[in-house]
Order: structure tokens, then C-alpha cells, then sequence
């Protein structure tokens, strides 16, 4: 840690702030304290991210040790060391594909020629030296070893020289092994060929199995290959005979590099084809390949744009370093030219090779003549574009570095130098990150005065500047020039990504836990559960058994669910149990005791790494089974915490579905039938505060998305309209009329087939106004849904020819028998209308002069309501008057004072014996009862009215004589209180019995499911509560006083 | 209450010459902030936010016509939910450079997360207007900061009037906690309040 200094800032009212040097306390004064400095980069943190990777390396002067660090997006660890019997020559270090723990590396060792191993524990940061599997390759300045891991299980391959001829030696080491430090190879193996001693081996796995492909070229300048199905060697096949090693000039010097590889291989990736590919330089200088089908090699090919004169050196091969493109289908292959002194390119598009390309600036001493290729190239796994860091021996500085833009099929230019002004000599290494963006290299020089650099990019990496690629010289000591003596990796198998779409549904005795898996890799989903409160110790290691206490909390579940196939009860304690259910992903713990809180964490696991949210910021989910109080909840949907609060009014598919939207911009759809998730997603960037449109398209037309016609629609703050399959949750388009656009109301849909012939669209229409911070220039409009994007129909814009609009945040109302619509605004300060009506077919304006109150009717924060006829239009304003208003000519029906905001929509009941009745809460807590007798209106409960604190939108229910109302406990629902929801006589409005929701929540608009007859509401704390039964539907809870 | 007219503001406008989208960038020093957190990705950056909100309408008269909007920007802890209409929570950064997602966490007087928004921001150049950010599958705009002095300021709209709060009347004291990227602990916290 590079010195954190400490500054604390003071600010408080009236005086400005001022930075000290020291932390003070003081009660009058606000505190802010920031840490600025460099941020402390633990080489080893609690779990591998993206982004984060490994780097192996040795230098020549200070010889025998093989040095390590760790990196992540910006910043490389402390060195670690181990220390040899010799200079570190060749060096291989391999990432698994499955255990985020876990890297393999090996070096050949100087003088003994030996291959030496370790094998990395990433949970203890440690490196351990395991089986030296040969003690001699023969030769210390070739690869003549070679780490791959199989992609599926994880088990590793190691293939090595051992001075034998005909005898290409391999071990395996198990990915079962535990812990990673007790890990080793296992007896050594041979694959007999008809040949000479491995001169260079090479091995690369198959990204949609677990083959690995191994080739390599012997002392007779023959090229082999072999393929490992995970378990054994199939046979051997020969693709060259005589390599461009293999041939002289006229002088007898050898054509071929002296060390260097002339053959590679490549997989292609991302998908099931497994194909691969083996490319070599034959002894004339032709570039030629094999093509791997997955049962057979192809027929051999002369790779065009590479070939070289007859009698020029050659340089060295690779072949796209690892892989194909998994996103297009691309590989590349390098071929290096020591008369030309250039590298040349050839790319496959897909459809056939391209154009040669040239590699370093005419002139320049590419580095071609012996020792190879001083080049790598990694496909970055974001874009797919190919990243070639490349070294140019002479006259020229630093590591270069050329993109090939792969949307484009374009090479870019040289590029950099990435690494300061001196001439490099050495190696390049690299490699790409398949989680995320970043690309790491790690380059070695042999001059005296500059050693081995680590580069590494976290950002699109698109120019060789400074400005994106971080450039650290890790060790100062010199590289050797003709030996790969480092190497650099990214973890591939990062700690895993959180859980999502974490929920509860709690019911009797009994909480049933869903979540959705990461799309990482995982091995277990590890839950944890504690009672009484949310407040967990300390996290998990991992490896605890299901009944294990971690903390304050006990582990009920640590399993693979993709292989978790019983269903079986296992006891965790009391007389608790769980089960997972994998047919439907759920977990169900069961045995539990009514009114108890039961609190839940959920882990994504990847072998002993816990996802990466498992600080602060985990979400915990509380669920009591039920309240303990009969009749309880049917049931109690608890979507994870940090998605907001839930106070809007559920809308309902009775019977079959409710949708709950949040203050994250959130929806949830939730079985009516049992509470559980049938689908959740995030559509918006802001609240969705209103309730979502179920609409069932009329004819055959859809909502644009597929073949939906059961559709969602929903207003979000962000001033977008979203559309979604209403069953499914799949799907989705949006549209926003232009940036600035604010929408709090929900959506009105005028439904063709329920609208008369006045109506002329031949569609459907959705209806939005906007709440906007302008005072006169709000919107109304019209969108036809049946499109993605969808079209918008009409448009009015307050202000200009139009009278002034102000914010409007309320749903409008649809008048089918006339086919308009009804728009309720605030009003600027009481000097502009706030009652409006459209032509619902065309958008004109029918509410002009002093109709529906003219400029005089005040702020209105609520929706207009229609009688059941349409002939009257009621609103209630924000200084507490209700105005009913005839809608054949705007005149004013009648007006009356509740005396105080109106602060819930106006519920116009319909029904035998109450129709004609307004039923809202005012925001002194009252709610009203007022019937509408023509000429006026009359309080019905007048003094026997009921205050609740926080009133909701009332719903009634005639049948059964109740009207249902949210509120909480105290002067305010402030921290403290009780979230309630009342029961109240139609009749009288006397309160009759109350039910606690929960301490510290708010409760929100209940709904009626007409199908099921249950109530049900959500409230602050993002829960959804149904309760069965008109009436008596609260049981009279002992601990609620009405 | 420690309320600024907007012609008292005025000074600062002048002072530092600037407007942004009609409302007044503020001061530090003129009003309340509090709270604070360490971020650990991003070296030497520093954040504390200021409250203010807009009037329904301006009952005291002293507000001004400007380009249509009429509004009162009070800077204060408390607001009263008959006449606030919005509430904007600005975030002034020190020592933050590119692109960000700030992640804004507001609680309301329960205690409990009444709304979570991303709003991905940009320091410097705006290499496009809109992006996607974790969590929502919508892409969204992104919001240029304003400088001012040696800050960065970012803004963020917590509608008031005709929402949740005022339907449910949501009194009391609001927190506000600013995260940054990924990071679990608030860079900055603050809390107003709204009275009846």
C-alpha cells in the first residue's frame, strides 16, 4: 500500500468547507471523510473478478528465481518468488476453465533441462511446487512442454520431451483434487510415433469439449499430431515431412529459425463443430494447413499470401495464438519472413482467406531470422477484434501493437510503443480476458537497463497509448532475447456473478426460496438463514456442510442445483427442513414457526470463491413463514429488498396473474394461484409507480413483440413506454417521445374491440402524459402498440397555439362511449386548466374556454373518474375539492369540499346498492364516502368517517360490505411504525378490525382478485400480501387496535 | 430552514457564470451535506451531494419567468410536500475522471428503499449519449457533469408532487446514499426532510 493519506472535509451551513489533515468529531458539524491515495491492491482479494489475472516471469541477471504477481484491471500485486537450481528458460502458465482457484505453471529450468511445476491456490494466494515431470527435455531453448486444461472438467494435460525419440511423454492432474495444494500430476504416460525426439510441442484445448489437440514437430523436422478425448490419445497423424527446418540454403545454412516453432494450432470457438486447425511451414516456404472436422483431417492446403521466395529464411508460425474468434469465425496465422524481415498475415473471414497483411514498418529488422516470432495474438472476448503486440528487434522502440478490426475486416496501423522509449529485443506474451474487455501482455528486454514489463488494458484498449494501457516494469533485470522466459493469464473461471431474481413466498409455516443462477459458471448455490433479524456475521468460506453455523446463521443449503436432482427433506436444525426442488428451482424451508422472521442470504459459488456481491451489498430477504395470526396470508411474495418499494395498486389478470411494479423500475409477475415468480424484469432506468397495462390485443394484431397478444404496458420515470409478452415476461420495446420525458401515470389503452364505430383506428392505442419539469409545455399522446417501435398517432403540446400544460402524474380515463380522453394536471399555480379532454381518434382538443373549470380548478395530483354512463367527470384537487363536471357540455355538476388534499384517486362505485357512491382519502388521513345526487353531493359517513394515518386508495367490496384502506400506525409511517391495512364498515366507515404489515413499512393501494376473492397489497418494503376471503379477511389481529 | 431565493443565489450565478438546464448550480457552502464513504476502485475521488427543490409554484412571488419555467430552487434540508414539487440531489465530485455509473439508493422516512436509480455519467468528454448499465435492460442517457470550480456535478431528479410521496405522504426524514460503480459502500450520504 502506497501511503493513504487521509482528508476529512467539514461543511455546514453558511460558511464554506475546508479540508484538515486529521479526523475531528464534532455534533454540530457534518463530516465527510474520504481516503484519497492510491487504492490498497491486495494481490490476492477475497474472490477472483474479471479483469483480474496472473503473471509468471524470470530475468537473466538475477537468474534463478521465477517471480510471480497477481493484477487486476489497473495495478499489479507484490512479487513472489521461487527460487531454482538454474536460469528460468521456457514457461507456460495455464488458467482452469472451472476452478476459479486454480493455475497451472511450468518452467524448463537451465542446465538440467528439467520441466518443473507448480499449481496456485488462489484462496490461500499460494504456489506450490509439485511433481518435476522429466528431468531432462533435452533442450532448455525451445517449448518443449506444454499445460492445457481439458474446457468441461477442468482436468489438466501436461506433454513434455524427455530425450527419448519416438516418445512424446504426458501426465494429467485431476481437477477432483483437494484442497489445490496437495494437487499432483499423475505417473507419466507415453504416446509412441514413429519419429525422432520432440523438437517443439504445442497443445491447445477445444473450447466446446474436453479434446485437446497436441502437434508438434521432431528432430526430423516432421510435423505429428494427436488428439486427447479427455481420457486417452487417439492415434497419431503426420502432417509434414521435412519442415522448412528441415531445408538449406545454398550456403547449408538452415532456412528455418533456429528455436522457433514453425507449426500451430487452433481451435475454433463458441460452437459445437469442433473443428481445429494445424498450420506449419513446409521446406519450400508454403504456408499449408489441416483442417480437423471432428472425426477426420481434411486434405492439406497451401495457405495464399504466405508463402515465401524459394531460399528465403523463415521465421517463425502461429496460428491466432489460442483459438478462433468464437463471435466470427475468424483465425489468423502469422508467418515471419528473414529475408524480407517482416511478419505476414493471413486472415480466414469465414468464407475464405483474405488479403496478406504486413506486420512492422519497411526497412525495420522484424526479428524473423532465428529465434522466431516475437509476436501474440489474442482475440478480445467484448468485440472479437484481434490484438497482435509484436516486438521489432532493430531501429525501432518499445512493444508495438496492431488491431484488426474484425466488424470491419480492417487492420489498423502499428501502434504504440506501448513501453517507453528503449529498444526491445525480448519476448511478448499475452492474453485476453473471455470475461470482460481487458487484454494483458507481458514483454521481457535484454537490455541491461530495462527488464520485463507487464501491460495491461481494462478499457476498450483500442489505441497503443498510454491513456488506456497501464504499463508497469515488474522487474528490472533483463530478459533473455531468444526464450519465452514469462507468461501471463487471466483467471477464466472468476468468481461467479450474484444470484438474481431472489424471492421469497412465504406461507404457513413454510418460506419457498427462488432464485435465478448467474450465467457464470457456478458449482453451488450456498444459502444461509438466521432468524429474528436481517443482520448477518460473516460470510461463509464456502465449504460448509448443510447444518453448519456460520456467524450468527445457519447453512440450509450448499449444493450444485443443475445436478441437485432430490427432492428429499434434509433436517437443518430444530424442526426445520429444506428441499430443493430442481424441476422448478425452488427451495422450500419448511417446519417453520408462524410469526418468526426468518432472514436469507443466497451465494453463487464457483469452488471456494462466493460470488462477487458478497460484502455490504448482498441483498438479505426477510419472510416470516406468516404472521401467526388467523386467518393468515394465502401468501407473501418477498422480491430481494433493493429493488425498492412496491405502493402501487397490483394489477391483475384474476385468477392467474398479478404484476407488481417497484421503484427500480422493476416488474414482477407473480402466480395468483401460490405467490411465486413467474417472471420479474428491469426494463426502466426509473420508478414505475403506476400500474401496469394488461391488455389482450384486439383481433389478431400483437403488441410487436413475436406473436404476444397478451401484452404489458408500463409508464417509468425515465419517460419511456415499455411493452412486454404479459405471460411469458419475454420480449420487450420502448419508446420515448423525446429525452427529457418524465411519465408517473400510467398508461390508458382504449381496447378496438370494446370501442364503437366512432372509433376509427384499426388498432388498439395506448395513451401517455408526461410529467415534465416544464409548467406549460407538457404532452399528451397516442401511440398504436401494434408495431416495435410502436407509432405514435397524435400528439398535443401544451404552450405555443395550445393552451399552457402543466405537469400531469396521473393515468388518464377513457371514455368508450364517446371516445375521449380524460387528463387531470396541476394547473401552474391556479392560472391554467387542469382538466382535459382529447378526441381519443384524433387528439383535438375538446376541452376549451371555461368548461371542466376552465383555469379555475386548481392543482389536480390525482386521475379523473367516469361515471359508469361517462356522463360525468369527477376531480379532486390538491386544495381538497371534488368537482363533478357533466361531459356533454364541461359545465359543473357540482363541487365538493373535503377540506384537504385529495390524495388518492377517486373510486366511482358501480355496483347494486353503491352505485354512484366516491369512495378517496384525503391527505389528513380521512376517507370518504360522498354520493353523487345530481345537483350535489352528500358525505355519507360524515362524522363517523375513519382517520387513517397515510391513507390508501380505498377498495370496496359491496358484496361483502367492506371497504379496504392502507395506512400505518402513528403520526406518520416513519421509522418506528406499523404498516397496516384496515377493514371498514361500508356502511358506517368505522373502522372494525386492522392487520400489522410489518414494522418500519408503508402500505400501498390494495387490489381486489375477483376470481380468488383475495385482497391484495403491496407496501415499502417491496413485499405483496394476499389475504383470502371478503369477509373477515384481517381475523381480528390482537396485536392491531383499529 | 435555510432557505435561498434564487435573486439571493444570484451572486453565485455571477460569481461562477454558470446555468444548467435552467436550475442554478450551487455552492458548497450554502447549504446542508453530510456523509461520506471510501471507494475503493477509484483512486482519490471524493464526493459530497447538496439538496434542492423546485416549488410547485412560487407562493412568496419572488421567483422569475426563464425560458417558460417558472420556479423557486431551494436549497435546504426540509421541504413542505404542499408546494415541493421536485427534489434534486447534487453530487459534486473531486478527483473522478471518464465514465461512472453512480447508483442512487433513496430511503424513504420508513427506513425503507424507496427507489434505486442508475445514472451513468460522464467526466470529460461524452463519448455517447446513451449506455447500458447493470441491472436494466434499457439503455440510458448519459449525463455530462457540469463544472464548477475544482468539481464535477451530477444531478439527479427525485420526483415529488403527484407521486408515491405525496399519495402515501411519505413525511419525515429521507436519506440519500451515492454509490459508484461497483461499490458496495456509499461514496457520500445525505438526508432532507419533507414536512406537511
Amino acid at each position: 500500500m502506497d501511503g493513504i493519506r487521509n482528508r476529512v472535509r467539514f461543511l455546514f451551513q453558511g460558511m464554506a468547507f475546508f479540508s484538515v489533515t486529521r479526523a475531528l468529531s464534532c455534533g454540530a458539524l457534518f463530516l465527510l471523510v474520504q481516503f484519497i491515495g492510491p487504492f490498497a491492491q491486495g494481490p490476492e482479494a477475497l474472490a477472483a473478478q474479471a479483469g483480474d489475472g496472473h503473471v509468471i516471469y524470470g530475468n537473466r541477471n538475477a537468474s534463478t528465481t521465477l517471480y510471480n504477481r497477481s493484477f487486476n484491471g489497473t495495478t499489479f500485486g507484490l512479487e513472489g518468488a521461487l527460487l531454482l537450481a538454474d536460469f528460468v528458460r521456457w514457461t507456460d502458465l495455464e488458467a482452469s476453465p472451472t476452478d476459479a482457484d486454480r493455475l497451472l505453471r511450468g518452467v524448463i529450468e537451465k542446465g538440467t533441462k528439467a520441466v518443473k511445476t507448480s499449481i496456485f491456490d488462489y484462496s490461500t494466494g499460494t504456489w506450490t511446487e509439485i511433481t518435476t515431470v522429466t528431468s531432462s527435455t533435452g533442450n532448455d531453448s525451445r517449448r518443449l512442454f506444454d499445460i492445457e486444461f481439458e474446457e468441461g472438467t477442468g482436468d489438466a494435460l501436461i506433454v513434455y520431451a524427455s530425450s527419448t525419440a519416438g516418445a512424446l511423454r504426458y501426465r494429467t492432474l485431476s481437477s477432483a483434487c483437494a484442497p489445490i495444494a496437495t494437487c499432483d500430476w499423475s505417473a507419466q504416460q507415453t504416446l509412441n510415433f514413429a519419429g525422432g525426439t520432440p523438437r517443439t510441442v504445442r497443445a491447445a484445448r477445444d473450447p466446446d469439449s474436453d479434446d485437446v489437440l497436441v502437434a508438434w514437430e521432431d528432430s526430423n523436422f516432421d510435423v505429428f499430431s494427436a488428439l486427447w478425448n479427455g481420457s486417452s490419445f487417439g492415434g497419431v497423424t503426420i502432417h509434414e515431412t521435412n519442415s522448412i527446418n528441415a531445408a538449406l540454403d545454398t550456403s547449408g545454412a538452415p532456412l528455418g529459425p533456429k528455436d522457433s516453432q514453425v507449426f500451430d494450432l487452433a481451435w475454433e470457438g463458441g460452437g459445437s463443430t469442433s473443428e481445429a486447425m494445424v498450420a506449419w511451414m513446409n521446406s519450400v516456404g508454403v504456408v499449408r494447413y489441416n483442417t480437423w472436422t471432428g472425426g477426420a483431417w481434411g486434405l492439406s492446403n497451401d495457405l495464399p499470401g504466405l508463402s515465401f521466395a524459394v531460399g528465403d529464411k523463415a521465421g517463425g508460425l502461429v496460428v491466432a495464438s489460442t483459438r478462433w474468434s468464437a463471435a466470427h469465425s475468424r483465425i489468423a496465422i502469422f508467418a515471419g519472413n528473414g529475408n524480407e524481415k517482416r511478419i505476414k498475415v493471413n486472415i480466414w473471414s469465414g468464407t475464405g482467406w483474405g488479403a496478406a497483411e504486413l506486420l512492422g514498418s519497411v526497412g525495420s529488422d522484424m526479428r524473423t531470422d532465428k529465434e522466431g516470432l516475437p509476436l501474440e495474438a489474442v482475440w478480445q472476448a467484448t468485440t472479437g477484434n484481434l490484438f497482435v503486440p509484436f516486438i521489432v528487434r532493430q531501429n525501432d522502440i518499445g512493444v508495438r501493437l496492431r488491431i484488426y478490426d474484425v466488424s470491419s475486416d480492417t487492420w489498423g496501423v502499428d501502434q504504440g510503443p506501448l513501453t517507453g522509449t528503449d529498444i526491445f529485443k525480448g519476448y511478448v506474451r499475452a492474453d485476453a480476458d473471455r470475461n470482460s474487455q481487458a487484454v494483458g501482455i507481458v514483454a521481457g528486454d535484454k537490455n541491461v537497463d530495462i527488464g520485463t514489463f507487464g501491460l495491461i488494458c481494462a478499457h476498450p484498449c483500442s489505441v497503443g497509448t498510454a491513456a488506456e494501457w497501464t504499463t508497469t516494469e515488474i522487474n528490472t533485470a533483463a530478459a533473455e532475447d531468444k526464450i519465452v522466459a514469462g507468461d501471463i493469464v487471466f483467471y477464466e473461471a472468476v468468481s461467479p456473478a450474484p444470484v438474481t431474481d431472489l424471492t421469497i413466498t412465504s406461507y404457513n409455516a413454510e418460506n419457498v426460496i427462488f432464485w435465478a443462477n448467474p450465467a457464470t459458471p457456478i458449482t453451488h448455490i450456498l444459502v444461509l438463514a438466521k432468524t429474528s433479524d436481517c443482520t448477518f456475521g460473516i460470510d461463509p468460506g464456502g465449504a460448509e456442510g448443510i447444518g453448519a453455523t456460520v456467524g450468527n446463521a445457519v447453512v440450509i443449503y450448499n449444493n450444485n442445483p443443475a445436478t441437485d436432482l432430490s427432492s428429499t427433506p434434509v433436517t437443518v436444525g430444530g424442526p426445520t427442513a429444506v428441499s430443493y426442488t430442481a424441476a422448478t428451482q425452488r427451495l422450500v424451508h419448511s417446519g417453520l414457526t408462524d410469526g418468526t422472521v426468518y432472514c436469507y442470504k443466497v451465494y453463487a459459488r464457483n469452488g471456494s470463491q462466493l460470488d462477487d456481491n458478497s460484502g455490504a451489498g448482498r441483498p438479505a430477504v426477510s419472510a416470516t413463514g406468516t404472521d401467526g395470526v388467523a386467518p393468515s396470508a394465502v401468501w407473501t411474495f418477498n422480491l430481494v429488498s433493493s429493488v425498492g418499494a412496491s405502493l402501487v395498486q397490483p394489477s391483475l389478470d384474476p385468477g392467474v396473474a398479478i404484476y407488481t411494479s417497484y421503484g427500480s423500475g422493476t416488474i414482477a409477475s407473480i402466480g395468483a394461484t401460490d405467490g411465486l415468480l413467474s417472471w420479474r424484469a428491469t426494463p426502466a432506468a426509473g420508478a414505475i409507480q403506476d400500474q401496469s397495462a394488461i391488455v389482450w390485443m384486439s383481433g389478431s394484431s400483437t403488441c410487436g413483440i413475436g406473436g404476444a397478444t397478451t401484452c404489458l404496458f408500463a409508464a417509468s420515470q425515465d419517460g419511456y413506454v415499455y411493452a412486454r409478452n404479459a405471460v411469458s415476461g419475454a420480449g420487450t420495446w420502448s419508446y420515448r417521445h423525446a429525452a427529457g420525458d418524465v411519465l408517473q401515470g400510467a398508461l390508458a389503452v382504449q381496447i378496438k374491440d370494446y370501442s364503437n364505430a366512432g372509433y376509427m383506428p384499426t388498432v388498439d392505442r395506448l395513451f401517455a402524459a408526461t410529467r415534465n419539469t416544464t409548467t406549460i409545455a407538457n404532452k399528451v399522446y397516442a401511440l398504436d402498440p401494434t408495431t416495435a417501435p410502436p407509432t405514435i398517432a397524435w400528439l398535443f403540446t401544451g404552450g405555443g397555439v395550445n393552451p399552457a400544460m402543466d405537469m400531469v402524474s396521473s393515468p388518464p380515463a377513457l371514455d368508450y362511449a364517446n371516445n375521449r380522453l380524460y387528463v387531470t394536471s396541476h394547473s401552474n399555480g391556479g392560472t391554467q386548466r387542469s382538466l382535459w379532454v382529447f378526441s381519443t381518434v384524433d387528439g383535438a382538443l375538446l376541452s376549451t374556454g371555461a368548461s371542466y373549470g376552465g383555469t379555475s380548478l386548481g392543482d389536480v395530483a390525482v386521475p379523473p373518474a367516469l361515471s359508469v354512463d361517462g356522463s360525468v367527470v369527477y376531480a379532486g384537487t390538491t386544495t381538497g375539492t371534488i368537482a363533478a363536471y357533466n361531459t356533454i357540455d364541461g359545465s359543473l355538476r357540482w363541487s365538493f369540499a373535503a377540506g384537504s388534499a385529495v390524495a388518492s384517486g377517486l373510486w366511482v362505485e358501480f355496483r347494486a346498492g353503491l352505485a354512484g357512491n366516491l369512495f378517496f382519502s384525503t391527505a389528513n388521513g380521512r376517507v370518504w364516502r360522498i354520493r353523487d345526487d345530481g345537483a350535489s353531493a352528500t358525505d355519507i359517513w360524515g362524522a363517523g368517517a375513519p382517520t387513517v394515518t397515510a391513507a390508501s386508495f380505498p377498495v370496496v367490496i359491496p358484496s361483502a360490505g367492506k371497504v379496504y384502506v392502507g395506512g400505518c400506525s402513528g403520526a406518520n409511517c416513519a421509522a418506528g411504525s406499523q404498516g397496516r391495512l384496515y377493514q371498514l364498515d361500508v356502511a358506517t366507515g368505522a373502522k372494525e378490525q386492522c392487520r400489522n404489515l410489518g414494522a418500519n413499512v408503508t402500505v400501498g393501494d390494495p387490489a381486489f382478485d375477483t376470481v380468488f376473492e383475495r385482497l391484495l397489497v403491496g407496501a415499502s418494503d417491496g413485499k405483496v400480501h394476499t389475504y383470502a376471503a371478503p369477509a373477515g379477511i384481517l381475523g381480528g389481529d390482537p396485536s392491531c387496535t383499529p | 430552514m435555510h432557505a435561498v431565493s434564487k435573486e439571493g443565489r444570484m451572486a453565485y450565478f455571477m460569481l461562477i457564470g454558470l446555468l444548467v438546464s435552467g436550475l442554478a448550480m450551487l455552492l458548497p457552502g450554502t447549504a446542508w451535506a453530510g456523509g461520506g464513504g471510501q471507494e475503493l476502485r477509484h483512486s482519490g475521488a471524493s464526493a459530497f451531494l447538496i439538496v434542492a427543490g423546485t416549488s410547485v409554484y412560487d407562493q412568496a412571488g419572488r421567483s422569475r419567468r426563464s425560458g417558460g419555467m417558472r420556479k423557486t430552487l431551494t436549497v435546504n434540508t426540509s421541504f413542505s410536500i404542499s408546494t415541493v414539487r421536485d427534489v434534486y440531489v447534487y453530487t459534486y465530485w473531486e478527483n473522478l475522471f471518464g465514465e461512472h455509473d453512480l447508483i442512487i439508493l433513496v430511503y424513504s422516512p420508513d427506513g425503507q428503499l424507496y427507489q434505486k436509480r442508475v445514472v451513468p455519467i460522464s467526466i470529460g468528454q461524452l463519448s455517447s449519449s446513451t449506455r447500458q448499465v447493470p441491472g436494466v435492460e434499457n439503455v440510458v442517457d448519459v449525463q455530462r457533469t457540469t463544472p464548477l470550480g475544482r468539481y464535477e456535478v451530477s444531478t439527479v431528479q427525485l420526483p415529488i408532487a403527484g407521486t408515491w410521496i405525496t399519495e402515501h405522504r411519505l413525511l419525515g426524514t429521507w436519506r440519500v446514499d451515492v454509490l459508484l460503480d461497483k461499490a458496495s459502500a456509499p461514496v457520500t450520504s445525505g438526508t432532507f426532510i419533507i414536512t406537511e
